[in-house]
């Protein structure tokens, strides 16, 4: 799905990310775990080329992610406000995605539906523009709209810290059943190392903008997470 | 005072007044009523009896006091929150039918009419349209036709130079996602093209009444329009490539320079008067008609070749895509 060589971005001669190779593969569920300042948002922002890299490049698909358009079609992101439009209402921010997508607003109806509980009551017919919901609720309506499209590969920047407990729970079941159902490419960072070894079936600990650490998921990845965390 | 705090509160406050004096400013002009007249007789009566003095003493004490009780009951942040409105989703239907292109048309008309700045420009291009009955007919009688073109250029294009040196700074808290979302820039550049034919072509057929005051405004304008459309928009779009500011929708526009710099400045300087420069130059050596042909013929080909600029202007885009994204982090 993902093949990296030798990426590396730097902000005034300090690598912030410094990537050689690394693979990721469709079905994937790639948990990015690291402290503050490891690299994760910008190495995500290359990714979806909001960013030009120093050296090395991104192939998604086997073709370049800089420059091309074609990745567009098949990914979506959410890492921030930045990614909605804050004008619309919930509603209209999703049909305008559906659109781009060719989905109908009926199609786009019933996607809402089946998530109904996701949203728990808190944004559908609020009659409030996107600008006006609390930031957890924010970051519900961008998941949402991500998963809408129905995309390949998927990047979620620190999903689990925005939601209250009981949505995070749902993501982490959501997360899990789309990878099997649809063998998506997910991949998602997190300072949360409980739901991240829940989730992933792969973990990626980042430090310094290097991955110093290639773990399978799995019992033993908690308790490896655990041992590296502690050190410091 | 009393009048700048109520329109920091609605731009239509501001817009308000200036249309009251534009209005009056043309009941000057017509000779229907004089202000000045009435002026010079209430200063002449002050002169004669002093003692009417104190008519605009104690009109300043009741302006001063209107004033204060306004701040008074306008002193807590919260107050000024004031009523919610419900918001409502719509939809252009009439948009419907374009697909990817229309939505995101569709998209940039709620951007202008929800937020304050996109609302006030869309606003004041609309008190512009009345320009014409201020200046038309004096230049009309003088026959210069320099000026009226570029009254033409003011009426006919202004939203494309004011919303287009935004253009993507509009769009700037959540250009992270534009730049994801599946859409090609192609479409995205075509779109912003269409929102400007679309508004200027509205513009040009109001302005078509002034074809009243004289023929030959008609002529002047279709040059406008056309030139507008062809090369202005392009230019503008392309200067828009450059501007790598924040800027904040929600406050107000009047007196508001957030995000303008030199580079715009001398944007909107050339945009005006560049092509006022060769209407003139034509005109002066080969005639009023040598001017309006060149002029159109010029708008006319950037139309004919619309595809290619746009060609052209996507890559433009892309070399400072980067640039642009990282400007617009930094609030």
């Amino acid at each position: 799905m993902i093949s990296i060589k030798n990426l590396k971005k730097s902000y005034k001669g300090i690598d912030v990310v410094d990537i050689d190779t690394l693979e990721i593969q469709a079905g994937e569920i790639i948990g990015l775990v690291g402290n503050n300042g490891a690299g994760k948002t910008t190495f995500f922002r290359l990714l979806l080329d909001l960013i030009r890299s120093n050296e090395g490049e991104i192939l998604s698909k086997g073709s370049v992610v800089s420059g091309t358009e074609e990745w567009k079609s098949y990914t979506a992101a959410y890492i921030d406000e930045g990614f909605l439009i804050e004008f619309l209402t919930p509603e209209e921010y999703f049909y305008f995605v559906g659109k781009l997508n060719h989905l109908s607003k009926a199609d786009v109806n019933d996607f809402l539906q089946t998530y109904e509980a996701f949203f728990d009551d808190s944004i559908l017919n609020k009659m409030k523009y996107i600008r006006d919901f609390s930031k957890g609720n924010q970051f519900k309506i961008g998941i949402i709209a991500a998963l809408l499209t129905a995309p390949e590969l998927l990047i979620l920047d620190e999903p689990f810290a925005n939601l209250d407990p009981t949505t995070q729970l749902r993501l982490v079941d959501m997360i899990k059943k789309m990878a099997a159902d649809k063998r998506m490419c997910i991949i998602v960072s997190s300072h949360d190392i409980n739901h991240v070894s829940e989730v992933s079936s792969r973990i990626l600990l980042m430090e310094k903008g290097k991955i110093i650490r290639d773990i399978a998921g799995g019992e033993t990845a908690y308790e490896e997470m655990v041992d590296y965390f502690k050190v410091r | 005072m009393y009048i700048k705090r109520k329109s920091i509160n609605s731009s239509w406050w501001f817009f308000g007044i200036i249309i009251i004096i534009t209005i009056l400013k043309g009941f000057e002009y017509l000779k229907i009523i004089s202000f000045e007249k009435a002026s010079s007789v209430i200063f002449t009566a002050i002169l004669h009896h002093p003692w009417l003095c104190i008519i605009p003493v104690v009109l300043s004490v009741i302006t001063f006091m209107v004033n204060n009780r306004y701040l008074r009951n306008h002193l807590y942040i919260e107050e000024l929150v004031s009523e919610r409105k419900l918001k409502i989703s719509s939809n252009y239907r009439f948009l419907d039918k374009y697909g990817e292109i229309g939505e995101m048309i569709s998209l940039d008309l709620k951007l202008i009419f929800r937020n304050k700045r996109p609302r006030s420009l869309m606003i004041l291009s609309g008190v512009i349209l009345l320009y014409g009955l201020l200046f038309y007919p004096q230049y009309l009688k003088t026959e210069s036709y320099t000026t009226l073109f570029i009254f033409a250029l003011l009426i006919v294009g202004i939203f494309i130079s004011n919303y287009g040196q935004f253009l993507f700074a509009w769009q700037s808290s959540h250009f992270d996602g534009i730049m994801s979302y599946n859409f090609n820039m192609k479409q995205y550049i075509k779109a912003k093209f269409l929102l400007f034919v679309t508004v200027c072509t509205l513009q040009f057929l109001i302005a078509g009444f002034y074809g009243l005051m004289g023929w030959r405004i008609l002529p002047i304008q279709l040059a406008a329009f056309l030139y507008s459309i062809g090369v202005n928009s392009f230019a503008t779009i392309y200067a828009a490539t450059f501007n790598y500011k924040y800027l904040d929708l929600r406050k107000s526009a009047s007196m508001n320079f957030q995000g303008i710099g030199a580079v715009q400045w001398v944007q909107s300087l050339l945009i005006m008067f560049g092509p006022a420069l060769v209407f003139y130059l034509l005109n002066r050596f080969f005639g009023f008609w040598a001017a309006i042909v060149s002029i159109s013929v010029l708008g006319m080909a950037g139309i004919a070749f619309h595809d290619l600029i746009i060609g052209w202007l996507v890559r433009q885009f892309n070399i400072r895509k980067h640039k642009i994204l990282e400007g617009f982090r930094e609030r």
